[in-house]
């Protein structure tokens, strides 16, 4: 369909849109040309992925200055549904381009769209692509397409020693713009192996020519990866954050490191290997060494040499490295400091960090320091300025580079150490970090760890904001907005929540709060080990698999919890009863075996057997995976997912958050979880035909300072009889909204109310206001199907 | 045995060293002369104070007989030294129960030779058997005497001491240290401790270590395992290797009850006779040798067939390296995770039973979930389309009325099987006969004997 917005004709790839849409895109429009950011919540299963494409492919003929589109995921499972539905926007536009005869430019419905991913994801090589871990594979890559490596295999001319992917792409692909297409990770491995191109080198070149961009968040938050990614980006780029409500915890992980007494040994081991290569070097290529040292007197960085490198010889390598990990405004734009200019002055002043840091990590008791303190007892005891500190991460990037390391993944001690000498140096000035020394973990075993912990969310994305005239943040769940907004630190133009308009009501919260004997179920600590509540929990996990059809999924609030009440629930016999109705599959700490698990739980959906998965919230189910349709027609959150409050990190941040943004712990502590709730039991639908009961169980979460917390289209649902509830209750309202629900939908129905047209859209241009229900009309609606006038 | 220690170590704010060696403990200043060395025997401690870890200063305070020794042990930069302090405790305390065990060793030997002086007309103790080679010094009395007793008692533990430590291939110490298991394992009390201990696992119900356990029979003339569809599949949960072997061997290389025979007598009657392998054994043995690598195959494979929505592995995370492994209580790692092999189980438990279904297999679903999903999100704002379906018939007769028959759990797989074989092919083969309906109706007796063949005897026996 196509309908007008002010002056703007939007192509929507679908014959009917929802009301819901139609506002967003208002909304949208609204940033957009105000050059302003914001911030924006709709109803998980509403469509928001087709309705930010449709609008901003529609948007970009109408304002062709409009740059391009950056669209951050969380997951490379989005990223290929982002891609599906980009393909079909693009090609519903394009045929109604074509039909209206617009005289629009090749390049404009060429549309290049590319999927950035990690090179493990994107690699074609036999060996590198299985590779255990992301590090492995980045080393790997390296010491086969780093130029020297590739010099070393053009001299033994027997074409060993380098990837046939990455030179076939250097002799082609470095100066080919690709042909249109949507290239997700599958179509960029196929693309590759056609061409016999590189699909990650391929697609991060694609990255300067595409009109669309997809790709995980950190490739902008995080400095160390966005420096080498996206630092050709226009400024006219519309960036979009989708399921931005984690977002913080990104900014604050990519500026915070940790480090454990066996990574500072390991740094040892790094320091000696790279000693005896310079010595290696200083026997037989002194001159390498003594053009470094000059190049760094003459003040030229390293990041100047990959460009001129790149420019002058067509050559990379140097470039594959990660930068320092400080912000782009916080880059030092000077000569590295005369006493860590020679090799072996750096190599003695990193042995002094290790130690240094190494007694540190003696001390038996815990401590928080603020960061001034740290640098400056740092400064003396090792008699240096914070100046050298700075630049230690750049300094180790040249030195890897000049002495031509290949097994980087090796060198990830040194360079974590590097990393935490650099952010100290940087940033020990300001508060918005934390030093904090534990020198045992939780269960009391000596397990020493250094933490250089950002505080300060907005540190990491201010960049963002500052480089890009719209980014818009958006998800199902971020509510309350303008908390979210605070800790980010940015005045957005549009702040809007939006609930979900509905024919019949699709989904049926209840927050059940005792067991059928009354004892009230919470997954507190105190109560973990209460047979009672463990018992009760169990029933209401039995009753609901008796009654609810095909898949049922069960969150618990952590790992140790999980595994905590199925030992318990398998001497109870729970498990068992639970297996008479439904088979049961586990998410794991093994990555492996939590997708073969969730695989084999959705063959169990699709053969009608129906399975009940049990998994953990902020685990990689519950940030990743749907459970649309008849893969969950039931979600049971069991317990508040509360972070671990024990943690002093988390302690130290809650602290300066009440300082500095005048935020209460509660109400951090309870905005997390409930947030993280929220994902949970959003996960169970996916659209308005879709339908699902969510279970909060937990008394805590019949308080109103939790239950407000939830997004109002959750709360829209949430009838008053259904807010403290026991099992039996849940149970009996359970079966009739299942009995109800299974009827067929009639789409007439929808018409309207929850579907509008490209007439009742010109209607609402023009300023109609759209009929709305009640609870009560909804409710009716279920049963009668019948109240459209 | 003696050991010496030196530690940097402060006395009254002077600098120095203190030096545990020899029963004595010695502190002596950094530049002589600055104050007098302190010298104090073990056998004048009388107690050892320490200030609690984690305050300000790391100290340790000697009471002995003449006065104290007060020792502060801090760092170069100026802070309390714990591991300082630490290692001169460990060194003190050791050398306060050695004196101590000295003690009690030397009243010991005293009180015996007083008991040898007083009774002189008692029998000579027969000549020990051995042993030939000393044992070392620095023992116990009780010690002493269980050793020796060990000796006389076991002639081949007396050889291998004489073989060993005689010939100076191993110290005295050494050899007790080792032979300690080898003793430990013949005690059948405590070995039957030992194997009860490596089998209980934690987070794992022992009813599934051994599932045939409960179901076996022992009668007069022998020991009877009854292998029901739920055992077998405990056993499959339990044992990835068997059912690798059930699923190359069934029904290709032999039926399944030939299997379960093998396994029974490998795993149940030869396993506790020991003697030569027979022919389950090597069967067995060959795929426990190969199950890990086949298994770990198989999961490559499946895994390589996941889509991208499902496979959790392809992640962006580059977080990783920088902020691993934090301390958080909800935090866990494989390796230490005791539940881990429960959940698998589970997991297992539920693949079995899907693989065991030929319907829940992928290849038979008419579509594809996943695919479905990326081509129509959002279903409800497009036309009405027609959902795929999938074909309603029974493509495998068996099958089906297996799936049927694995409803009732009581009757046994093979019964079940051969009734409902009976009953399915009496309905295929059942042809209306119309002419029959033409005939006058018959007397009951003839009904039996038209549709059913029986005699009238029959038919009387069976009222």
């Amino acid at each position: 369909m196509k309908f007008n917005i002010g002056d703007t004709t939007i192509y929507f790839p679908y014959p009917y849109v929802y009301p819901e849409q139609y506002e967003y895109m208002k909304e949208l429009k609204h940033a957009l040309e105000s050059h302003g950011h914001g911030i924006i919540e709709m109803p998980t299963g509403t469509g928001k992925t087709v309705t930010i494409l449709s609008f901003i492919m529609s948007y970009q003929i109408a304002q062709p200055d409009v740059g391009k589109l950056i669209y951050c995921t969380r997951t490379v499972g989005e990223m290929t549904k982002v891609m599906a539905e980009l393909e079909r926007v693009v090609a519903y536009r394009n045929k109604c381009l074509e039909e209206e005869n617009v005289d629009i430019s090749k390049a404009k419905q060429g549309v290049i769209a590319v999927g950035l991913t990690t090179r493990r994801n994107l690699c074609l090589h036999p060996d590198v692509s299985m590779a255990d871990s992301r590090e492995e594979a980045d080393s790997m890559c390296r010491s086969l397409t780093a130029s020297w490596a590739r010099s070393a295999a053009i001299e033994r001319s027997d074409g060993s020693g380098v990837c046939e992917y990455y030179e076939g792409y250097r002799n082609e692909g470095s100066d080919a713009v690709l042909p249109p297409g949507f290239y997700d990770i599958d179509r960029l491995m196929e693309f590759g192996k056609q061409r016999k191109w590189c699909p990650y080198y391929t697609a991060r070149h694609a990255l300067n020519f595409a009109n669309v961009v997809v790709y995980n968040y950190q490739y902008l938050l995080d400095p160390k990866i966005a420096g080498l990614i996206s630092n050709q980006l226009a400024r006219e780029s519309i960036v979009v954050f989708d399921e931005a409500h984690n977002i913080d915890n990104v900014c604050i992980d990519a500026l915070s490191v940790n480090l454990r007494k066996d990574t500072l040994g390991k740094c040892n081991g790094n320091l000696t290997t790279l000693s005896n290569k310079i010595s290696d070097y200083k026997a037989r290529d002194a001159a390498r060494l003594r053009e470094e040292y000059e190049r760094l007197v003459r003040g030229i960085s390293t990041t100047l040499i990959e460009q001129r490198t790149e420019q002058t010889m067509g050559e990379s390598g140097v470039s594959e490295l990660l930068g320092a990990p400080v912000l782009p405004q916080d880059i030092v734009e000077e000569t590295v400091p005369g006493n860590i200019r020679r090799a072996e002055h750096f190599i003695s002043f990193l042995r002094r960090i290790v130690e240094y840091l190494r007694e540190k990590m003696t001390i038996q008791h815990v401590f928080q320091e603020n960061p001034k303190l740290f640098l400056n007892q740092m400064q003396n005891t090792l008699m240096t300025d914070a100046k050298s500190l700075r630049f230690c991460s750049e300094r180790l990037k040249s030195l890897v580079t000049t002495l031509e390391v290949e097994n980087l993944s090796e060198m990830t001690p040194l360079q974590l150490v590097s990393d935490f000498a650099t952010l100290i140096g940087t940033y020990g000035r300001s508060d918005n970090f934390a030093i904090i020394f534990e020198p045992t973990d939780h269960s009391g075993i000596p397990d020493p760890l250094l933490q250089l912990a950002c505080l300060d969310a907005s540190l990491g994305i201010k960049p963002v904001f500052a480089r890009f005239q719209t980014v818009i943040l958006t998800s199902g769940t971020i509510s309350p907005l303008n908390l979210y907004s605070k800790i980010l630190g940015f005045s957005p133009i549009v702040a809007r929540s939006l609930s979900m308009s509905m024919e019949r009501k699709c989904i049926c919260p209840m927050i059940v709060s005792r067991g059928p004997d009354q004892v009230s179920m919470t997954s507190k600590f105190i109560s973990r080990d209460d047979l009672s509540v463990v018992r009760n929990y169990g029933n209401l996990v039995i009753e609901l698999a008796t009654h609810v059809p095909d898949g049922m999924v069960v969150f618990f609030t952590s790992y140790v919890y999980m595994e905590l009440m199925i030992s318990y629930w398998d001497e109870m016999n729970v498990i068992n009863r639970i297996l008479d109705k439904k088979l049961v599959f586990i998410e794991t700490p093994d990555i492996t075996e939590s997708s073969l698990a969730l695989d084999n739980y959705r063959r169990a959906c699709d053969c009608g057997r129906g399975a009940v998965f049990l998994c953990v919230a902020r685990g990689k189910v519950a940030e990743g995976i749907d459970f649309d349709g008849h893969y969950g027609r039931a979600v049971v959150v069991i317990g508040v997912p509360f972070q671990y409050t024990e943690s002093r990190v988390l302690r130290a941040r809650l602290e300066y958050m009440r300082l500095a943004l005048q935020i209460r712990e509660s109400d951090y502590l309870s905005f997390d979880a409930m947030r993280q709730a929220s994902q949970c039991i959003g996960r169970v639908i996916r659209s308005k035909s879709d339908y699902g009961i969510m279970v909060l169980a937990d008394k805590r979460f019949v308080r109103n300072e939790k239950r407000g917390k939830l997004p109002p289209w959750i709360l829209d649902c949430l009838e008053d009889a259904h807010v403290d509830m026991d099992t039996d209750e849940a149970v009996g309202t359970a079966r009739r909204f299942l009995k109800d629900l299974a009827q067929p939908m009639q789409k007439s129905t929808a018409l309207g109310i929850a579907l509008l047209t490209g007439r009742e859209v010109a209607d609402l241009e023009s300023g109609k206001a759209l009929p709305k229900l009640s609870m009560n009309e909804l409710r009716k609606g279920v049963t009668t199907g019948a109240f459209v006038e | 045995m003696s050991s010496s220690l030196t530690r940097k170590a402060k006395c009254e704010g002077v600098d120095g060293y203190v030096s545990v060696k020899d029963d004595t403990i010695t502190w002596f200043p950094d530049k002589p002369g600055s104050q007098t060395r302190k010298k104090i025997d073990v056998s004048q401690i009388t107690q050892v104070k320490k200030t609690p870890d984690g305050t300000s200063r790391a100290m340790i305070r000697i009471e002995h007989s003449n006065g104290k020794l007060t020792l502060e042990f801090v760092t170069k930069t100026g802070r309390a030294d714990f591991s300082e302090r630490l290692a001169v405790d460990d060194a003190v305390q050791g050398l306060r129960k050695s004196y101590k065990q000295k003690q009690i060793d030397e009243s010991e030997r005293a009180k015996a030779a007083e008991e040898a002086k007083l009774a002189p007309s008692a029998p000579a103790p027969a000549a020990p058997v051995g042993p030939i080679v000393p044992l070392e010094g620095n023992l116990s009395a009780q010690e002493y005497e269980r050793r020796m007793e060990v000796l006389n008692k076991r002639s081949d533990i007396n050889q291998l001491h004489k073989k060993l430590v005689g010939q100076g291939l191993v110290r005295d110490s050494k050899f007790w240290e080792f032979i300690r298991y080898r003793l430990e394992d013949d005690d059948p009390v405590k070995a039957q401790a030992s194997v009860k201990r490596k089998e209980v696992k934690r987070g794992f119900p022992t009813a599934w270590e051994d599932p045939t356990s409960s179901t076996a029979e022992s009668s007069g003339t022998g020991h009877r395992f009854v292998l029901t569809a739920a055992t077998r599949n405990k056993i499959f949960a339990q044992h990835p290797n068997i059912e690798l072997a059930f699923r190359d061997n069934v029904p290709k290389k032999m039926t399944g009850e030939e299997f379960w025979e093998k396994y029974s007598k490998s795993r149940y009657f030869h396993s506790s006779r020991g003697g030569t392998a027979t022919e389950a054994d090597k069967l067995f043995a060959l795929y426990d040798a190969q199950a890990p690598m086949k298994i770990a195959q198989e999961l490559r494979d499946r895994k390589a067939g996941l889509t991208t929505t499902l496979d959790l592995e392809k992640a962006d995370d580059h977080r990783v390296v920088h902020v691993q492994n934090v301390h958080q209580e909800g935090s866990s790692n494989i390796k230490n995770d005791m539940y881990l092999p429960k959940l698998q189980q589970l997991n297992r438990h539920g693949k079995l039973v899907l693989d065991s279904n030929a319907s829940s297999k992928p290849s038979d679903i008419a579509w594809s979930a996943d695919e479905d999903e990326l081509q129509h999100p959002l279903p409800d704002l497009e036309e009405d389309r027609n959902p795929p379906m999938i074909p309603l018939k029974i493509k495998n007769r068996m099958l089906f009325f297996e799936g049927l028959g694995a409803q009732s759990s009581t009757a046994e797989p093979s019964v079940r099987k051969h009734g409902l074989d009976a009953m399915s092919d009496r309905i295929s083969s059942w042809q209306p006969d119309l002419k029959r309906f033409a005939k006058p109706i018959p007397a009951s007796t003839s009904i039996y004997k038209e549709v059913f063949g029986l005699s009238d005897s029959a038919k009387l026996n069976s009222r």
